[in-house]
């Protein structure tokens, strides 16, 4: 700090008379003093005092609040918890009372309510629409049971997709490897029709045929 | 469950109490650390009319003025285990939680409330002093960092050690921060003169005696 700033600090606490080159700041400061700014109002005051004595008044009780540790008096942490514990002992007994049963057999139906809840929404237990689905759903649904890839079971040529040039076949001795052009068979009129012409220019002369005949 | 009962039931009877009476040796500043409901009323009588004209002064509307004072103490009181006794009024405190709850409030596009409203000056002068509003125009003309010192420390009447606390700076850095900002301040009157003597004459064609005569500054 350069001995400026602390001769023009000693002269505006009046620990030294100003010197000529302060002499103005100071001046200016003290008119800085005389800036006239806004007074609270009687009335303003008296709405402050009484929000601030409401907000710092000695409660009887805690509120419910405080005992969530919200608000501007929380209680202690181990005294939150300590109620916490006896709300969760006076439901577990009342509610365990009331049902006819033991307070020890109302927790077991809660953890067991929780663990189904648990096992239920666990990835690959269900198809996802909601709601737990037990595997005996879903193979009544689709009919294939759950998780495993469904092979067809009679193919036939009309069913067969094309097989993508990357893709492996499954080897499986009892299913026919689909094929592009299957082998054409003299009743087979499916077949037929996926041959070549000659076939359908014999049924064409036949038709022709008849159509003179008659 | 019977035991976590009792355990509860106790707990919520051995709860401490919040009221306690002042002690013969208690200071001031512990006093509030205990939350005294006394010394708080005290220190409420002592301050708030300041920290209005503190707020209202950045602010400009006396129920956002009036809201800050109370929530300023009410943060105080909140953290009034916080407090520590450095030997300065707890009112440097104070100042710093209304300063940091002003410069959140409100806030637009990033950018705090001035230090200085020139419209809370024109309002609360009984009679247009030009002088009093050409300082006022200047000190808010001034950058943040000096216009905040002039303010805490000449209008508002801190110490420098108060206003160290309040910045959270040093006293040395204060002294420095306040001769800058006052070597500002004398300049943009000087300027501020100079343009109205200059204005003046261009006008009227003639000499006119400028508001404040520059041998004062």
């Amino acid at each position: 700090m350069d001995d400026f700033a602390q001769r023009l600090h000693d002269a505006l606490v009046g620990r030294i008379p100003p010197s000529p080159d302060v002499a103005p700041l100071v001046r200016l400061a003290a008119e800085a003093a005389q800036l006239p700014l806004p007074e609270p109002t009687a009335d303003a005051l008296a709405r402050m005092r009484q929000r601030f004595e409401e907000s710092i008044r000695p409660r009887q009780g805690r509120t419910l609040l405080g005992w969530m540790g919200i608000g501007p008096h929380p209680a202690p942490r181990a005294y939150r918890l300590a109620a916490g514990l006896a709300a969760a002992a006076i439901a577990f007994s009342g509610g365990s009372w009331a049902a006819g049963s033991t307070p020890w057999d109302a927790a077991v139906a809660v953890g067991k309510f929780f663990g189904n809840a648990a096992q239920s929404l666990r990835p690959g237990a269900s198809t996802g629409e909601g709601g737990a689905r037990t595997p005996e759903h879903e193979k009544e649904a689709l009919g294939t049971p759950v998780g495993t890839a469904t092979p067809t079971d009679t193919p036939t040529p009309t069913h067969t997709p094309t097989p993508a040039p990357t893709a492996t076949l499954p080897a499986n001795d009892g299913v026919v490897p689909p094929t592009a052009t299957p082998d054409p068979t003299p009743d087979d009129d499916e077949g037929a029709d996926r041959d070549s012409g000659e076939d359908d220019e014999e049924d064409e002369s036949h038709h022709a045929d008849g159509e003179d005949d008659s | 469950m019977r035991a976590a009962l009792f355990a509860g039931l106790l707990a919520m009877a051995s709860r401490p109490s919040t009221g306690r009476q002042v002690a013969s040796g208690e200071t001031l500043a512990e006093a509030l650390r205990h939350r005294d409901p006394t010394a708080w009323s005290q220190i409420f009588e002592q301050e708030a009319p300041k920290l209005y004209r503190y707020i209202i002064s950045r602010v400009g509307s006396p129920e956002d003025a009036e809201d800050l004072v109370a929530r300023t103490f009410e943060e105080g009181w909140r953290h009034a285990h916080s407090f520590e006794d450095r030997g300065l009024p707890p009112r440097a405190w104070l100042f710093g939680i209304a300063r940091h709850l002003t410069a959140s409030h409100r806030r637009r596009l990033f950018r705090q409330p001035p230090e200085l409203r020139i419209d809370v000056v024109e309002q609360s002068a009984e009679e247009a002093d030009p002088e009093l509003l050409d300082l006022a125009r200047a000190i808010a003309s001034l950058p943040r960092a000096d216009a905040e010192v002039v303010m805490l420390r000449f209008v508002h009447g801190l110490t420098a050690q108060e206003v160290a606390l309040v910045l959270n700076s040093t006293v040395e850095a204060v002294k420095s921060r306040q001769a800058r900002a006052l070597r500002r301040l004398r300049q943009l009157l000087r300027d501020s003169v100079s343009e109205t003597a200059t204005s003046a004459t261009s006008h009227a064609g003639g000499k006119t005696p400028p508001r404040r005569e520059q041998s004062e500054l």
